[in-house]
């Protein structure tokens, strides 16, 4: 599974985004996209996931998407607002993606049991999501977003609204998942320690322009006074 | 230490007598304003009444109030609700002076939205007009069901588009594309993300519209002709012209009885809409101008300021100001802008009363005088008590009542924390403190003198039935000048009255926009 983004840029109002952004990536690497707020992460995820308007090309195992409906991609989105249906219960919530495509309510069943049993939310299931913690509402979102086997995952700061001792604990967690499953994901965050603990490779992004790319070690060795800078300095 | 509690002891009684006095003040008045007139209306009906059987007159009103009331919810949620939910669905921007004429018909008399509407289709209106300067045949669309359902349209139809373009508002867009990743088709989103949110809110403004359609009085009065009466009319007619009290109190209660059902189901959904999803309010930015959105606004826009442009053209001409002037119609003015003016004072006072100190649960209990139709009231109220101007201004006070309690308790409940507790801290003084409130709650206290402006300069029911034939209101008056076939007289003075209002409510925003809480 590769993903690869060419050109990538997103002009609003006269102001570019992001530009001329370009990155492929592998599924066993979890890349990581870091940098500044207003660096462009976040539009950068929403260009590849189709809800933002950009030109350039995203291909997706050979294939280009940019013509392809959001609904038909087969990714997975999970941000810090996690988006849970606040009208459904963590079941309804869960089972969703499946029952939009179709499946039999034989199979919903046991694949949303199963999700949740596994992410320690089987108790949880008669509940609205207003009704769990923050960590727990993170698992779901998890659980909603992996329970369809989305080909692309696209994380954007999925644990910014948990404190340190969870955050850590959920992204293990995670990391650990995922490798399981061997999905391809891309990781934007602002935390430098939690880029490094989740990823392989980091792209760096600074005023919509993709200023470095590699693994950690060759990105410290970089001669960029920027990227050195965000290595060292938290943001 | 003992004078110290000694102190406290007499504080806390003045607290206690001072609220006693005032409950005892506020349910004293809830009997004789209310309790009092409607068990009379009900004993007229039941003692009084030798025809205790309904006539079929009577049940074609019913049946038509029901299905011309039905008729507006549908068309006022297709219409408004669909454009509010299409632009929502577009990400269209939100556009201010769309709202802005959407809202203008909250504050207009249904007298004069009639008289437009016959300004513009009656056989001396516009459309006709032009029609026979061609030589064609003029369009009969006055008196007849069309009309009315049309006449309420002009009042839901923007009701409908604020109340879920407002919601939309509030529930950010992010759900719905999260949908959409997740494998939503846009009709899957529709029916699993926005319909459910929206449920409460449809049906909420849905139960409003039917109730303001069944209990319209002056629209139905005017566009209905003698055929086409709603229920509202028919009682009106029966006490104020065939003098029938007896039937008309038995008509009265069995419309009591049903509006309060749907009033109270309507509060379970109005609590509903403001409970839920409160923790997911975000307001939505979307930048998107399309041009069959501003295409449809344009066209709304004009059908609603149409009939009033309609009324001023065919009112506007020299004699008629002359005729006027010469009339009692100035005087008129005077009396109602005061009558007003005691009405607002002590509806806004009460409410004020009423929003800060009884409990939150208890209020929503007050919006269940609003399934007491103003033709209702002022019948008990003409039954047990007669025609005076002092009841009539009670009757409108009692009216405005729930209004401005739901106002001032939303504008309440939306303070900032610990408010109170801040003031104090802070070292405000008693008065210091009361003077914080009033400007927190000033733009809610502008909406009702807005609103309380509008109500009684534009009321004919009211005074139609409590008025001294001696001392009309400037609308009674001119709805006579109707009645004695002087339409371009009325239509200047409807003009006149729409002007006032319009200036009123103008100028109590203004003065509320300078003095609001954001100025501190």
């Amino acid at each position: 599974m590769m993903l690869e983004v060419s050109d990538c840029s997103v002009q609003i109002q006269q102001q570019k985004i992001l530009s001329n952004i370009s990155f492929s990536t592998v599924a066993d690497e979890n890349l990581s996209i870091i940098g500044p707020s207003g660096a462009g992460k976040t539009t950068l995820l929403r260009c590849i996931a189709g809800l933002q308007k950009y030109s350039g090309s995203i291909i997706i195992d050979s294939k280009a998407i940019n013509e392809l409906p959001i609904h038909e991609r087969n990714f997975g989105f999970v941000d810090q607002q996690l988006n849970l249906f606040p009208h459904l219960t963590i079941y309804e919530n869960i089972a969703y993606p499946l029952r939009v495509r179709k499946m039999p309510k034989g199979e919903i069943k046991q694949r949303v049991s199963h999700i949740m049993e596994r992410f320690n939310i089987l108790q949880y299931k008669k509940k609205l999501p207003q009704e769990l913690s923050g960590g727990e509402q993170q698992r779901v979102a998890f659980a909603r977003t992996l329970v369809y086997k989305p080909r692309l995952l696209l994380l954007d700061e999925p644990f910014g609204s948990l404190d340190t001792m969870l955050r850590y604990e959920l992204a293990s967690w995670l990391r650990e998942i995922l490798q399981k499953n061997n999905t391809l994901t891309l990781f934007v965050t602002h935390d430098i320690k939690e880029a490094k603990f989740f990823s392989k490779r980091s792209m760096v992004l600074h005023e919509g322009k993709k200023i470095g790319h590699g693994t950690w070690p060759a990105l410290e060795t970089y001669n960029n006074s920027t990227i050195q800078r965000m290595l060292k300095e938290p943001f | 230490m003992e004078s110290n509690i000694q102190h406290s002891i007499s504080k806390l009684n003045k607290i206690a007598g001072w609220h006693t006095f005032a409950i005892l003040l506020i349910g004293g008045g809830i009997v004789f304003t209310i309790f009092l007139p409607l068990g009379y209306l009900v004993n007229s009906a039941f003692t009084e009444s030798s025809e205790f059987i309904i006539s079929s007159v009577a049940w074609s009103r019913i049946w038509f109030s029901l299905w011309q009331s039905s008729a507006t919810v549908v068309l006022s949620l297709l219409i408004g609700g669909g454009l509010a939910i299409a632009e929502h669905t577009y990400k269209e921007k939100f556009s201010r002076w769309f709202l802005l004429i959407m809202t203008l018909p909250i504050f207009l008399p249904g007298v004069i939205v009639a008289v437009g509407f016959i300004a513009i289709w009656g056989n001396a209106g516009y459309v006709n007009e032009t029609l026979q300067s061609f030589g064609w045949q003029p369009i009969k669309f006055l008196y007849s069901p069309a009309a009315i359902i049309a006449g309420h349209c002009f009042y839901n139809i923007p009701l409908a588009y604020i109340a879920i373009r407002l919601r939309l508002l509030s529930v950010h867009h992010n759900l719905e594309d999260s949908a959409q990743v997740l494998g939503a088709n846009w009709w899957k989103i529709f029916t699993t993300i926005i319909l459910p949110r929206l449920r409460s809110t449809i049906i909420g403004i849905g139960i409003i519209i039917f109730l303001y359609s069944f209990m319209s009085f002056a629209l139905p009065l005017v566009l209905g002709g003698i055929e086409y009466q709603t229920l509202e009319v028919y009682i009106y007619n029966l006490a104020s012209q065939q003098f029938n009290y007896s039937t008309a109190a038995l008509l009265a209660i069995i419309q009591l009885i049903s509006l309060g059902v749907i009033t109270l189901l309507s509060l379970r959904y109005i609590n509903d809409v403001q409970e839920k999803f409160i923790k997911h309010q975000k307001s939505n930015n979307f930048a998107s101008n399309t041009t069959i959105f501003l295409f449809v606004r344009v066209v709304l826009s004009i059908l609603i300021i149409a009939p009033l442009l309609a009324t001023v053209f065919k009112g506007f001409n020299g004699n008629s100001i002359v005729t006027l002037a010469e009339s009692s119609f100035i005087s008129a003015w005077i009396r109602t802008f005061i009558i007003s003016a005691v009405t607002i004072s002590i509806a806004t006072m009460a409410g004020l009363y009423i929003a800060i100190s009884v409990p939150k649960k208890h209020q929503p209990k007050i919006l269940l005088i609003l399934a007491i139709s103003p033709v209702t009231l002022s019948l008990a109220w003409r039954l047990l008590y007669g025609q005076s101007l002092f009841f009539m201004v009670t009757a409108y006070i009692t009216l405005l009542l729930p209004l401005a309690t739901y106002v001032v308790h939303n504008s309440w409940q939306a303070r900032p924390v610990h408010f109170n507790e801040t003031l104090s801290i802070l070292g405000a003084n008693k008065f210091q403190q009361l003077k914080s409130k009033a400007r927190l709650l000033f733009p809610a206290i502008a909406q009702i003198i807005a609103l309380g402006f509008a109500f009684v300069f534009g009321d004919i029911a009211v005074s139609g039935i409590l008025t001294p034939y001696q001392h009309p209101t400037v609308m009674s008056l001119s709805y006579d000048l109707m009645g004695s076939y002087r339409f371009n007289i009325a239509a200047t003075s409807m003009s006149l009255i729409l002007g006032s209002i319009l200036i009123l409510v103008f100028l109590t925003f203004f003065i509320s926009s300078r003095y609001d809480a954001r100025s501190f």
